[in-house]
């Protein structure tokens, strides 16, 4: 369908259904439940980076007034349960393993009597040494976090192979090595772990809190507490910002269920910020050698990368490594990429807007920008130069099918956006020594979108009066989910989008459609969508051919009605074809098909001003053009992208969370030292869409491909490069912060 | 955290006599400082059982110029400041500073006094729970010396074992300005006012600041104040600058120069105001003064960069 005969998809621009209310404050989140005769749970940190856990005397707390109950490691002996990757006890019975982590819970009437109680728990301690940095965990004397050793491979830390590189690098004309190194990132979502967990008059707990998925976190419950799946419900109505951080249930949601168990009454808690910063989730740093053959032309003969990346204490169910996806923008003859995960004692990773493609991203594009500066050629040029994937190529490792690949279409439409040719001018040949520079930036970028799971699951209900309510497990985390289905489902069915509404999120209430990350709903939920629609369709298309006494193919559906297409007179509405049992109920699954990677392209150009006096940079303009298949919601794809490159500029520029050496704890455990961004440092910034249909066309969903996570990783390279390009130095580590800069101008 | 009494005196009187009968009350105004030490719970001997009120005091909240003098009230918040005409014009280094602290709602709530009393915002210092428990605090060593000095530090050196900076943006300002601090027990020159140890002020027990004088300074004088960041509200300097110099014949006849953010206190560039004495403010006496700023920092490994940045600052304030 070309993007004309659409009614709704990419056209209806309405306003955000719950954005009035949650700008007004008016909406709950997890922390905004309340029942009578609710505790609150707080949670008591390990001051150690690594040490054993010798004894817990909890006398003090418990004698308080007020105080209801203390879980402490030892009741949690014989209990592992797999919370990630790593089998990460519900609290740390042998040891702990990074400073910040949980070591104790207590529950008291109110918030202040459970603080003052966590001062009151007495924790022997063992200190043992402990390693932060990921190359000294590797060494073989390094402390050993867990059995088995620190270097484990996990889910996404493989080996990649394509062609001989050994071959390669003997046709090349020259090599260049270097290494890279990103940061740990927390999420910092607006909106911490918080939620409310109850056991009902209906005899089942109730959890109410803020995620990215309700089915995961239930079923951990279930089995923490050994009760069938059905007796819990999890209500997520929205989410205070996810970004991988609440794709699952953390320690605090098992204790503050536990606790409900213990004491029959409502437990609430929301972690501190600095709770959340050391007990989230973190984007990992990753370290990778690079090795490059290329010839003088430009074009990259070979290469070899090896990755290490810091998993923290734990590694999520996802895995660490480094994307394999940045391998998919050009076609290079050869490569080698060979991943590592390592544990150090430092807090436990997982996605952050994406598993590992914000840090593989960066290395790769600043990589691709320094052979470019090498060969001093136009890095667009050189870009174009290297192969890009386009459509119908395949898999490089897998052989598997790429349903869509727009990536030239993406840089060519930057590039034009940005007046590249006009900005761009070659690297200085002197650092410039003071006063205001400006550079221009470009990166390109691929990853993995919509499946990653093969719970993909709604179901329609067509109501008496001919609207149409949607009941999936697939969480709305403020990417619109509700918008998109409804438009979706409304285009299917020929109905206004006023007219479909997606059903309130609980696990009650919807069927597990996998956790709402890996910007996969609009493909996966909305496929799935799509599938039980055409149901509907069809046996709408049924009833009204018997009505009409014409064919199903004789019918068309629109404004409400079914009609026959020769003859629009003859038609019936769907309110009279729906209006009494039996119910039109239509139950939708979509299996992602066999053999196929799905790809997601985009590129960003960033201009910057480099203070060479301050070292300060200004991002002054980004251009971003995002291959998404189809754009369904102009205006969620419009935020994701301004969100995305907000975020990145903290990535690329001043957000990092640090451990000191000297003692393994945290010193800048805090919105105002870990730097996250703010509204002020927004840059103009131009947005546009290339829409490349996937081929065969996947006619569920009409076509759209994943943008929830993509614009937060060009953007971090784009800026780097721009840098580069201003003042002639690429930086081997993030982030690019003043002081970094000033001494690479020679000012120190 | 215990639980902490209360108070709103109807005086300064009241306010000072509660402060020395209690053994640890402590001043409330604003509360951006004091809460936030209080909650991180970062300072082992600081565990107040009172809080004194000082906002609820009528009168404390006010600027006005009598006699050749700008007095400002010790809880004005820093928004009034910012936003006041009489300030913005004549005492442009005040107001410039003012409204560079830190975001809205804290120059809603904080207040001039308020500001000046802040403690060093060190990042082991601040760490919740007293983490590390350094020189500043009693402690064996300074954290910062093997550890993390790029934004917060000194460059020019820590005397007594602690490379920490006075935080204040107002602070190098006030001693530009030449501002004297009446509290109820004396006056106090601005630049005395500032101590390199723990709290960071010459305050004695029970005193309290009642004032903020400036002398209105001669129309043929000029004062502005500039700082850098890493985010551009929000985060404490990494070095700022707030100048004063009166011109006549075209040259400058007398300066003061202060750098915030680089040392334990406002850092006075004598060095600079010397240089510029007898010249014209051009492009290059302004960076040639910039540099003089700086000429005889010491800076920690991690911080060298802070010279170049408070030399920049000099240099635009100058030329603001
Ligand atoms: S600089 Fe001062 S406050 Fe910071 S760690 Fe050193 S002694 Fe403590």
């Amino acid at each position: 369908m070309s993007q004309q005969e659409f009614r709704l998809v990419g056209k209806y621009n309405g306003p955000r259904i719950t954005g009035a209310k949650a700008a007004a404050g008016a909406i709950k989140y997890g922390w905004d439940f309340n029942l009578p005769n609710q505790l609150y749970m707080r949670i008591l940190r390990s001051p150690y980076a690594h040490a054993k856990v010798t004894a817990v005397d909890a006398s003090a707390a418990l004698a308080m007034k007020g105080v209801h109950g203390v879980l402490t490691p030892f009741d949690f002996k014989d209990s592992p349960v797999r919370l990630a990757g790593t089998t990460m006890m519900i609290l740390p019975y042998d040891k702990v393993r990074y400073a910040g982590e949980e070591v104790c819970a207590v529950v008291a009437d109110d918030p202040y009597i459970a603080e003052e109680a966590l001062s009151k728990i007495k924790v022997t301690y063992e200190p043992l040494p402990y390693v932060l940095d990921v190359e000294e965990a590797i060494k073989p004397d390094a402390p050993q976090l867990h059995e088995g050793g620190n270097i484990v491979r996990t889910p996404t830390t493989v080996t990649y192979k394509v062609g001989d590189t050994a071959k390669g690098f003997a046709e090349a004309e020259l090599t260049v090595e270097f290494k890279l190194k990103s940061q740990t990132i927390q999420h910092n979502n607006i909106g911490t772990y918080a939620a409310l967990v109850s056991w009902e008059k209906d005899g089942r707990l109730h959890m109410w809190t803020d995620a990215q998925y309700m089915h995961g976190p239930r079923n951990t419950l279930a089995t923490v507490l050994g009760i069938p799946q059905s007796r819990i419900c999890v209500h997520a109505e929205l989410c205070g910002g996810g970004f991988g951080d609440k794709s699952g249930a953390q320690r605090c949601h098992i204790l503050a269920a536990i606790f409900a168990t213990k004491t029959g009454r409502p437990v609430k808690f929301k972690l501190t910020r600095e709770d959340n910063l050391l007990q989230g989730l973190h984007r990992w740093t990753c370290v990778t050698y690079f090795k490059f053959g290329l010839k003088k032309d430009g074009t990259v003969t070979a290469f070899e990368a090896k990755n290490y990346s810091n998993a923290g204490a734990y590694y999520s169910v996802w895995g660490s490594g480094m994307a394999t996806e940045q391998l998919y923008i050009y076609k290079w003859p050869n490569f080698l990429v060979d991943c590592y995960d390592v544990y150090t004692n430092t807090p436990r990773t997982g996605p952050l807007r994406c598993v590992a493609d914000p840090q593989s991203c960066w290395m790769i594009e600043t990589a691709m920008d320094r052979l470019a500066f090498q060969l001093n050629m136009d890095p667009i040029a050189f870009r174009l130069k290297n192969n890009m994937f386009t459509q119908g190529d395949k898999d490089p490792v897998t052989g598997n099918r790429i349903p869509s690949i727009g990536q030239p279409q993406c840089i060519n439409r930057a590039k034009e956006l940005a007046e590249w040719d006009k900005k761009w001018k070659p690297w200085p040949k002197t650092k410039p020594t003071s006063g205001v520079v400006r550079g221009i930036g470009v990166a390109n970028h691929c990853c993995g979108h919509g499946a990653g799971s093969l719970a993909n699951a709604a179901v329609l209900v067509m109501n008496p009066d001919g609207s149409l309510t949607i009941y999936t497990g697939a969480t709305d985390i403020g990417n619109a989910r509700r918008e998109q289905l409804a438009i979706i489902a409304a285009e299917h069915l020929g109905l206004p989008f006023e007219k479909v509404t997606v059903a309130n999120y609980s696990t009650d209430t919807g069927p597990d459609s996998g956790a709402t990350v890996g910007s996969r709903q609009t493909k996966s939920a909305g496929n799935a969508v799509g599938v039980a629609a055409l149901q509907v369709k069809d046996q709408l298309l049924a009833r009204a051919a018997d009505r009409l006494k014409v064919t199903k193919e004789e019918l068309s559906v629109g404004e409400e009605k079914i009609f026959v297409t020769k003859d629009p007179s003859k038609s019936v509405t769907i309110r009279e074809l729906v209006a009494s049992a039996p119910w039109i109920i239509a139950a939708g699954q979509w299996i992602p098909p066999a053999n196929t990677t799905q790809r997601t392209y985009g590129t960003h150009i960033a201009e910057v001003e480099v203070d060479c006096d301050t070292g300060l940079v200004k991002v002054l303009k980004v251009v971003a053009v995002h291959d998404v298949g189809r754009v369904i919601y102009r205006k969620s794809c419009l935020s994701q992208v301004h969100g995305g490159i907000i975020q990145g500029i903290g990535m690329a520029l001043q957000e990092e969370l640090l451990f000191d050496p000297q003692t393994g704890r945290p010193y800048n455990a805090s919105m105002l030292d870990h730097k996250m961004p703010l509204s002020s440092q927004a840059p103009e910034i131009v947005v546009d869409f290339v829409e490349t249909v996937e081929q065969p066309p996947d006619s569920y969903n009409h076509g759209a491909k994943g943008l929830g996570e993509p614009p937060t990783s060009p953007i971090v390279p784009a800026i780097t490069n721009a840098i580069a390009n201003a003042i002639g130095v690429y930086f081997d580590t993030l982030p690019v912060t003043p002081d970094k800069i000033l001494k690479a101008l020679g000012k120190v | 955290m215990q639980p902490i009494k209360y108070y709103e005196p109807k005086t300064l009187d009241d306010a000072v006599k509660i402060l020395t009968t209690i053994p640890d009350a402590a001043i409330i105004a604003g509360g951006t400082e004091l809460l936030h030490v209080i909650r991180q719970n970062c300072l082992p001997t600081f565990q107040p059982t009172a809080l004194i009120n000082i906002k609820k005091i009528p009168g404390l909240s006010y600027i006005k110029e009598e006699g050749g003098t700008l007095k400002i009230g010790p809880a004005t918040t820093l928004v009034d400041i910012a936003n006041n005409e009489t300030v913005k014009t004549k005492y442009r280094a005040l107001a410039m500073a003012a409204a560079h602290v830190a975001s809205p709602l804290i120059r809603n709530m904080g207040t001039i006094a308020g500001n000046i009393c802040q403690d060093v915002w060190c990042w082991y210092y601040r760490a919740s729970d007293n983490q590390f428990n350094c020189i500043r605090k009693g402690g064996a060593i300074c954290y910062a010396i093997g550890g993390d000095n790029r934004y917060y530090h000194s460059i020019f050196g820590g005397p007594r074992g602690c490379y920490a900076v006075c935080p204040s943006d107002t602070a190098p300002a006030l001693v530009a300005l030449n501002a004297t601090i009446v509290t109820t027990k004396r006056n106090i020159p601005a630049e005395n006012f500032f101590t390199e140890l723990q709290p960071g002020n010459v305050l004695e027990k029970g005193e309290i600041v009642k004032e903020i004088q400036i002398p209105t300074p001669p129309a043929t004088s000029k004062s502005a104040f500039m700082k850098a960041a890493i985010r551009p509200s929000i985060d404490f300097a990494l070095a700022s600058a707030a100048v004063w110099y009166n011109i006549s014949g075209g040259n400058v006849t007398e300066s003061r120069i202060v750098l915030g953010g680089v040392y334990l206190t406002p850092k006075r560039a004598k060095a600079a105001e010397d240089f510029l004495k007898g010249k014209a403010i051009t492009g290059e006496t302004a960076a040639a003064a910039g540099k003089q700023a700086v000429i005889d920092a010491i800076p920690m490994v991690g911080n060298a960069y802070k010279k170049s940045v408070a030399a920049a600052m000099v240099t635009k304030a100058l030329l603001a």
